[in-house]
């Protein structure tokens, strides 16, 4: 009759092995008792998600993308807006009468200038809703 | 059912359904990784949406250099990690326990160790276990990773994670056969 030690017992049972056979009961006893912990702790623990969970995140991130998205727009008008008046600044101090011409073109046109920049703008943010609806689309045609 | 090639692929390419897709796969994974380590539900799922964001702005990086389920387990590793450096709790997940006073059950659980209610007395006695313990225990046992995989996921060494895994062990063991 013999004794084992834990370390044998545990390597043997991650291997799948064979034990010794000719054990004390005390070993025998702790060998089951190995079994029944490595039986148990295959098994699933309890842990409890919500069914919403994935729309949930889903959710988190287009309210992300759209913050982000939003935050991009805003960054092109304001950079559109002081590299007009940027070069406002640099006419001044060249040639202030081409400055005032600038200004006068500017006012006047400023629908006009606004639009192309609105435009430019509602291309882009198209652009990328299509090429998103695009890669969808050839995605969904091999769903299963 | 998409394989991870094809689901990474198309969550890559912006496919939210495939990321749905995607998150229903793994979430089991990151709770069970968070949950061991982190001890609020509210927190845990915190951290889990925020892993599971992480994962989205990153598959884009993955490049299958590893099994996609070990990547998704050392983001969810190491987003608790940081939850806990956070909340100042960090040096708890790793703490040794001191065996002499460690009590993973009490008779009764012990008493209704039947082959019916295994799992949940098991379990039961696990989440007595320390963080870092738990964490192992469920990636080798349940999960079915390798020492490897789990050096990739935890970035601790082999050996260490052998030693703590074979002291958890133990201690389960070591607790049912006392009572």
């Amino acid at each position: 009759m013999s004794e084992i030690t834990d370390d044998l017992i545990q390597q043997s049972l991650e291997a799948g092995g064979p034990l010794p056979v000719d054990l004390t009961s005390s070993a025998e006893k702790e060998v089951e008792v190995y079994r029944v912990i490595f039986e148990g702790l295959k098994r699933e623990p309890f842990v409890s998600i919500r069914p919403d969970f994935p729309t949930k995140v889903i959710q988190k991130i287009k309210t992300k993308n759209r913050v982000r998205d939003i935050g991009f727009y805003s960054l092109i008008a304001m950079i559109t807006v002081a590299g007009m008046a940027g070069i406002y600044y640099l006419l001044e101090l060249l040639d202030k009468k081409s400055a005032n011409q600038y200004v006068a073109f500017t006012v006047h046109y400023k629908w006009i200038l606004i639009y192309i920049l609105c435009s430019i703008l509602i291309v882009q943010y198209l652009d990328q809703k299509i090429s998103r609806g695009r890669s969808k689309n050839l995605g969904s045609s091999n769903f299963i | 059912m998409l394989d991870d090639n094809e689901l990474v692929s198309r969550v890559v390419s912006g496919d939210l359904r495939a990321f749905n897709l995607l998150v229903e796969q793994y979430q089991r994974l990151v709770f069970h990784v968070v949950g061991k380590m982190i001890d609020n539900q509210q927190d845990v799922e915190d951290v889990c949406q925020e892993v599971f964001i992480k994962i989205y702005r990153g598959l884009h990086l993955f490049g299958f250099r590893s099994k996609l389920s070990t990547w998704i387990a050392s983001i969810a590793y190491l987003s608790s990690v940081n939850h806990l450096k956070k909340a100042k709790k960090y040096p708890l997940a790793f703490e040794q326990p001191d065996l002499e006073k460690l009590t993973l059950a009490d008779a009764n659980l012990v008493e209704e160790l039947t082959q019916k209610n295994l799992t949940t007395n098991i379990h039961k006695m696990v989440n007595r276990l320390p963080p870092l313990y738990k964490v192992l225990v469920n990636l080798y046992h349940f999960h079915g990773f390798s020492y490897l995989e789990m050096v990739k996921i935890t970035g601790i060494p082999e050996g260490t994670i052998k030693s703590y895994l074979f002291r958890a062990r133990k201690m389960l063991k070591d607790q049912i056969i006392a009572k």
